[in-house]
């Protein structure tokens, strides 16, 4: 967890950072988000001491990071900029390898490391192993820039618009990637943005900077249901149409009234369920669901057994929305990476969803 | 003692101030026809490029008094070996360099769509070349011929060497006959006079590029 | 008498005198190097970038200055021999290597520094392992300037009696005597061609190939 406490930074002419306190839990996806000159990058950097705060405390895990060697704590932490900032004399072996490097491993390890993360990233690692940054496109070196940011496999990850400077359609390429990534690895990322879409689609939770100040932080849907303010409601003005909406992760939208048995289970016991929603997992497989109020109308068990899509939990709800249009089915089951069933959707859930937050 | 130096040595030293400047600016003369044309010559093809500058650097690195000294020999047969012969031919075979070099590299680096939109237009290559290409890659070229003038006012003092004139006069002459005020005179006007003309050079090119703001950003 | 002969029969003092060259040529490169480096870096620091770019702009108006200026101002001042010659040419010899050291560090990507440090180098792993190595082709160009002016203006710089190679060029062309000047040029313009492809394959091995400008 990294904890900001009443952080400031002051310079000669302006407060770029104004008594910031800010819990960041682990294993997530934050989001500072702001207008340019809110403080979001200088707050980032104080993370790492690239910038030193005028006042204030910055603990990780509860250690404050003015205790530590600041060369040290870079080493143990993530660092992604915008620029990418790949260094163009080093092959993306010499790249990905220059922090391990910097700790001491040895070659054998540090080539190890850096097939194991270009294939993490996607990358052939016998074909990119030896190339050259000028020799890779945007998207490429940005995944080698995520893939070094990870090479000491830090627990902390600090990202600066890091997909910016990427064409729009790699761009979301680029998130899609990231957001697997994040769910198979599950960093503590702080990840600085002024792209409304992007940090609807990213964070698990997003900070809203402005003037230095924080004037928000929560998640996405409950920013979006209970804006703090007027800058706040503005900010995801734009956000509200109906296509902006459809780019929310599916995740976070989720009916979580459910119960999950085995067919069997259902037989016996089905009726008396908790949730009105019984969702059949046997073993690995879901089988289908059954909504309790037809087990007691339907003669045949196997009518009320219904059949449903699945949908990954990183899928957007338009997504979800269309899969479940083109299949015709009335619900999808919202799973996550490793298996766990996030909850469901349907059709009639989105619509209503739309209408509560486009007010 | 200033006055004095100026008395007895004035006249002589405006004379070969002369001499200098005329022996400079012949060499660049020759050497810019020969080496933008070359650079024309090669700018298509690359590996041919690649053995004309290779050449011409190996001229370049040649130290100037052996350049000097080896024309003094090669000309002798003809009577040439000495006086403003050799010294204009040396002065111009190491200007090539700088020159050849910069008219190729600003000819590769005009941007292809522009030389595009110019042939789509219905331009003959020598039109292209004449109207696009060149006026594009004018800045680089400036710069060489810059370099190569401000080389040439330095190279031009050792001319004095083969009776080529000049003011390299002053300097050596000065050091046989211990005289430091001539040393002294020869060197400041030498110095000053390569300040003025690089001064001089680069004045006329940012008139020349007044004239066109974009290609600011190209020039080195 | 040809110039091959001519050298075969004098050897021993020919021999003496490409030691002369090389020795002046050699001692002033090294020190124009050791200063022109470390000057380049510390004027290319963050906090003392104005003045960088001043040393920039000052260097590169030097170079409009002549050489053969150098010795005969230096000569003035500490008179004849080859410790004349090795102050002027390390003084000079500065110049080429101060202005791409600093011009090239200046140059560094800002943020190419701040993802360095962002990663956990110290300020001198920056500068060593980011910083040089991407300065390093402008770096070793200035040096081959460096160099072959030097090798040239040392075969000049036998007119303040500093010895090498010049003093056998000058002789012959007093004395008139073509074998003498070919020997002469010859061993110049070959020791100035070899260390220029020395230090080509050097420039070669020490950049990296990642930034060539050609694949």
């Amino acid at each position: 967890m990294i904890e900001l406490d009443s952080v400031t930074k002051r310079y000669r002419d302006k407060t770029s950072v104004d008594g910031l306190s800010l819990t960041i839990p682990d294993d997530a996806i934050t989001i500072l988000l702001g207008p340019s000159g809110c403080g979001k990058t200088t707050t980032l950097k104080m993370i790492n001491r690239l910038i030193e705060p005028t006042s204030g405390d910055i603990r990780i895990d509860g250690r404050s990071v003015f205790a530590m060697d600041p060369i040290e704590l870079r080493r143990s932490i993530g660092y992604v900029i915008q620029e990418i900032g790949l260094f163009p004399h080093y092959t993306v072996e010499g790249n990905i390898g220059v922090v391990p490097g910097l700790l001491g491993w040895g070659r054998v390890r540090i080539r190890r490391r850096a097939e194991e993360l270009l294939e993490l990233v996607n990358l052939d690692p016998s074909v990119y192993l030896g190339r050259w940054p000028r020799e890779l496109s945007g998207g490429e070196s940005q995944r080698v820039g995520v893939a070094r940011a990870l090479a000491a496999d830090p627990r902390v990850l600090l990202m600066d618009e890091p997909f910016g400077a990427i064409d729009p359609i790699n761009r979301r390429s680029l998130q899609d990637f990231f957001l697997r990534l994040q769910s198979d690895l599950k960093r503590t990322v702080v990840f600085v943005t002024h792209d409304i879409g992007e940090a609807i689609k990213l964070g698990d939770r997003i900070a809203i900077m402005r003037d230095g100040r924080l004037v928000q932080i929560d998640t996405t849907r409950a920013l979006l249901e209970h804006p703090a303010d007027a800058f706040v409601e503005d900010l995801l003005g734009a956000t509200r149409s109906a296509e902006q909406l459809l780019l929310y992760r599916a995740a976070h939208y989720v009916d979580t009234a459910f119960t999950v048995m085995t067919t069997e289970e259902m037989r016996r016991s089905g009726v008396q369920a908790q949730a009105p929603l019984i969702i059949l997992r046997d073993g690995d497989v879901i089988s289908g669901y059954v909504e309790k109020g037809k087990l007691t109308t339907c003669e045949d068990l196997q009518e009320a057994v219904c059949r449903f899509e699945i949908v990954s939990g990183n899928a957007t709800l338009l997504e979800a929305v269309t899969t479940l249009l083109e299949s015709g089915r009335g619900r999808a089951v919202v799973q996550d990476a490793d298996g766990t069933i996030l909850g469901t959707l349907s059709v009639p859930m989105v619509a209503e969803i739309m209408a509560k937050v486009a007010r | 003692m200033v006055e004095t130096f100026i008395a007895g040595y004035g006249a002589e030293m405006l004379r070969r101030t002369l001499q200098h400047i005329s022996m400079v600016g012949v060499a660049l003369v020759l050497a810019a026809s020969i080496g933008v044309s070359l650079g024309i010559v090669i700018s298509g093809h690359e590996r041919v490029a690649r053995w004309v500058i290779g050449a011409a650097s190996v001229l370049f690195t040649v130290p100037s008094l052996a350049l000097f000294a080896l024309l003094v020999v090669a000309l002798a047969p003809i009577r040439q070996g000495t006086g403003i012969v050799p010294a204009v031919t040396a002065l111009t075979l190491y200007s090539v360099l700088p020159i050849v070099r910069n008219t190729w590299v600003a000819l590769r680096q005009v941007d292809p769509s522009t030389v595009q939109a110019a042939q789509g237009m219905g331009m003959t290559s020598g039109q292209v070349m004449l109207r696009v290409k060149l006026p594009l890659a004018l800045p680089l070229i400036m710069a060489g011929v810059r370099n190569a003038a401000v080389m040439d006012v330095g190279m031009a003092t050792i001319a004095t060497l083969i009776g080529g004139g000049g003011l390299g006069y002053f300097i050596f002459e000065g050091i046989a006959r211990a005289n430091r005020s001539m040393v002294t005179a020869g060197t400041i006007v030498i110095t000053l006079l390569g300040l003025v003309v690089n001064g001089g050079l680069l004045a006329a090119e940012e008139a020349l590029m007044s004239g066109r703001r974009g290609l600011r950003e190209q020039r080195r | 008498m040809n110039a091959f002969q001519y050298l075969g029969r004098n050897w021993p003092e020919v021999s003496a005198k490409i030691v002369q060259h090389l020795g002046m040529v050699g001692i002033a490169v090294a020190a124009s190097l050791v200063v022109g480096l470390v000057l380049g870096i510390v004027v290319s620091r963050p906090r003392l970038q104005k003045v960088g770019r001043a040393i920039v702009g000052v260097t590169g108006v030097a170079q409009a200055i002549p050489s053969v200026a150098v010795i005969a101002l230096m000569f003035v001042y500490t008179g004849i021999g080859p410790r004349t010659a090795v102050i002027a040419l390390s003084i000079y010899g500065v110049v080429p290597i101060l202005f791409n050291v600093s011009s090239a560090l200046l140059l560094v990507p800002a943020d190419m520094r701040e993802a360095a440090g962002g990663m956990g180098m110290t300020p001198l792993q920056v500068l060593m392992r980011v910083e040089l190595p991407l300065a390093s082709q402008s770096i070793m160009a200035g040096l081959r300037t460096t160099v072959t002016i030097d090798v040239s203006t040392a075969t000049v710089a036998s007119v303040i009696g500093a010895g090498g190679l010049g003093d056998i060029i000058f002789v012959g062309l007093s004395v008139v005597r073509p074998d003498m000047i070919m020997a002469g040029t010859l061993l110049v313009a070959s020791i100035a061609i070899l260390s220029d492809v020395l230090l080509a394959l050097l420039q070669k091995s020490v950049v990296s190939r990642g930034l060539s400008i050609q694949s």
